[in-house]
């Protein structure tokens, strides 16, 4: 395999792992967007991690390879407007740098209560539905901007506790008989401290749903992400020229209790500028991960190929890499590799053993599910 | 602290108060009531909406004008998710006005958002 293409493929591997930071910090699922901190919260954390190779939570901020440090979520449809009215300054041009996040229920446009949540389909899909918008400079130059819109579809997944009727009815039930008299969270009348009251609750809720989480870890899921943008000339909305697509299709699937494969699929068709000519291809990822909550086995390989053009494209090519990693400690994981995905770091073309000891700078598992 | 509103009643006419969710989450919760005159508060129901028993729960008549109702909602999920209940007061069929109670929140790190509000019946 070339040098180059593996700094292809790399990069491409970069961008799942880009995906992935989106989808923790500012994305649109609620257990992307937890904070969690400490032992308690490391199962659910190693879930989210776990979805390295998972279509981007917010597609257009993917497709203008940006990391907004702070997404605008509107709470209504009215904010949603004036978002969008603030995107463009006083003399008709777009800024840069916005970012929005929206979804159906969050700008008051759905109400889908649980038990419908649980019992439709299509419900369940709208619910889950993204929209994001972003603007970044354009490429070469500072004074364009591209603009994006992306849509996520989350189409099954499994892995959504709350979509499960029995864990939901064990909710229900945990949380009234804690706030039962006697209760640990006894609700004896009115006026009583609501936030002593929902931090209790929280110490019901939350281990429940991890423990959910952890059982569940390789639950099925199968999400759909597209994204499409427009180049604009001297960030002029009056002179746009469209830049491309791109597609993700992503889905996990259990290997009994202790595996899961994990693939994720893209398709872009991007062009630098609206007048420069268009380069299509095609990237995929599969993962396949077996092992525990202290020592994983994992194999994965990486590839890409230009669409429509001949076999020698120097676009092309495929990295596969596996390996091994054990949990020394509480917030220390040593992982070692093997394979043309570790070769970067030995710089060579040859197997690179005992590459990657990680001390105190993975507080999870990075190949664990 | 509770919130406050107050919703219109007809005082000679049973009360329906029915508690629904609005978004993907488990909703526990406790009615009181407590008429003009009364020492202390009562508790009417207490319940959750994950279970299979209705979340419709009538308040006899008489309630004079100036009673109180106080509904304590906790809800339940995924951490930092908006969340919505619903309360709904209603006579004959029909929501009273002001009777249609919206709470929305959104939970905390742990996945809970707890309200509380008290409602004048007037």
């Amino acid at each position: 395999m070339r040098t180059h293409d593996r700094r292809l493929v790399g990069r491409w591997a970069l961008t799942c792992g880009t995906v992935l930071t989106l989808s923790v910090a500012g994305g649109g699922s609620a257990q992307a967007r937890q904070a969690a901190s400490g032992t308690a919260a490391q199962r659910e954390t190693q879930t989210q991690i776990s979805k390295t190779f998972i279509a981007p939570e917010t597609p257009a901020f993917t497709f203008l390879s940006a990391s907004p440090s702070k997404i605008t979520e509107p709470g209504t449809t009215r904010d949603f407007g004036a978002a969008l009215l603030d995107a463009i300054d006083e003399s008709g041009h777009v800024r840069q740098g916005v970012a929005l996040a929206a979804s159906l229920h969050g700008l008051g446009l759905l109400q889908v209560p649980l038990d419908q949540y649980q019992s439709s389909w299509l419900k369940r899909a709208l619910y889950r539905a993204e929209l994001s918008i972003g603007t970044s400079r354009a490429q070469g130059d500072s004074a364009s901007t591209d603009v994006a819109t992306g849509l996520r579809l989350t189409l099954f997944d499994r892995s959504d506790p709350i979509a499960d009727a029995d864990y939901a009815r064990q909710l229900g039930a945990a949380m009234s008989q804690a706030i039962a008299p006697g209760g640990k969270c006894a609700v004896s009348g009115p006026g009583g401290n609501t936030q002593m009251q929902q931090q209790c609750l929280g110490e019901i809720v939350r281990p429940m749903r991890e423990e959910w989480l952890a059982k569940h870890w390789n639950a099925p899921h199968v999400i759909l992400a597209a994204a499409g943008g427009v180049g604009l000339d001297q960030s002029r909305i009056n002179d746009a020229g469209w830049i491309g697509q791109q597609v993700w299709l992503s889905a996990a699937l259990p290997v009994m209790s202790r595996g899961r494969i994990t693939g994720l699929a893209e398709v872009s068709q991007r062009r630098p500028a609206p007048d420069s000519s268009y380069a299509s291809l095609f990237s995929y990822g599969l993962r396949g991960v077996f092992g525990g909550p202290t020592f994983n086995l994992f194999a994965e390989v990486l590839g890409r190929s230009e669409l429509g053009s001949s076999s020698d494209s120097d676009l092309g090519g495929s990295a596969w890499s596996g390996g091994v990693e054990f949990r020394a400690a509480d917030n220390v994981w040593i992982s070692t590799g093997f394979g043309e995905g570790y070769s970067s770091l030995s710089n060579s073309d040859q197997v690179a053993i005992l590459a990657n000891i990680r001390w105190a700078v993975s507080r999870e598992s990075r190949f664990n599910n | 602290m509770a919130g406050t509103r107050t919703a219109d009643i007809d005082d000679g006419v049973d009360l329906d108060v029915n508690i629904t969710s609005g978004s993907p989450h488990v909703i526990a919760y406790i009615l009181w009531t407590r008429r003009p005159g009364d020492a202390d508060w009562t508790e009417v129901a207490r319940g959750n909406t994950s279970d299979n028993v209705s979340d419709h729960h009538i308040i006899k008549a008489p309630l004079p004008k100036g009673s109180r109702l106080t509904y304590w909602l906790g809800m339940g999920d995924g951490p930092g998710t908006k969340c919505r209940g619903i309360v709904t007061l209603a006579q004959n069929g029909k929501v009273v006005p002001d009777g249609l109670c919206i709470e929305d929140g959104k939970t905390d790190s742990n996945g809970v958002y707890v309200v509380e509000t008290e409602v004048t019946l007037q």
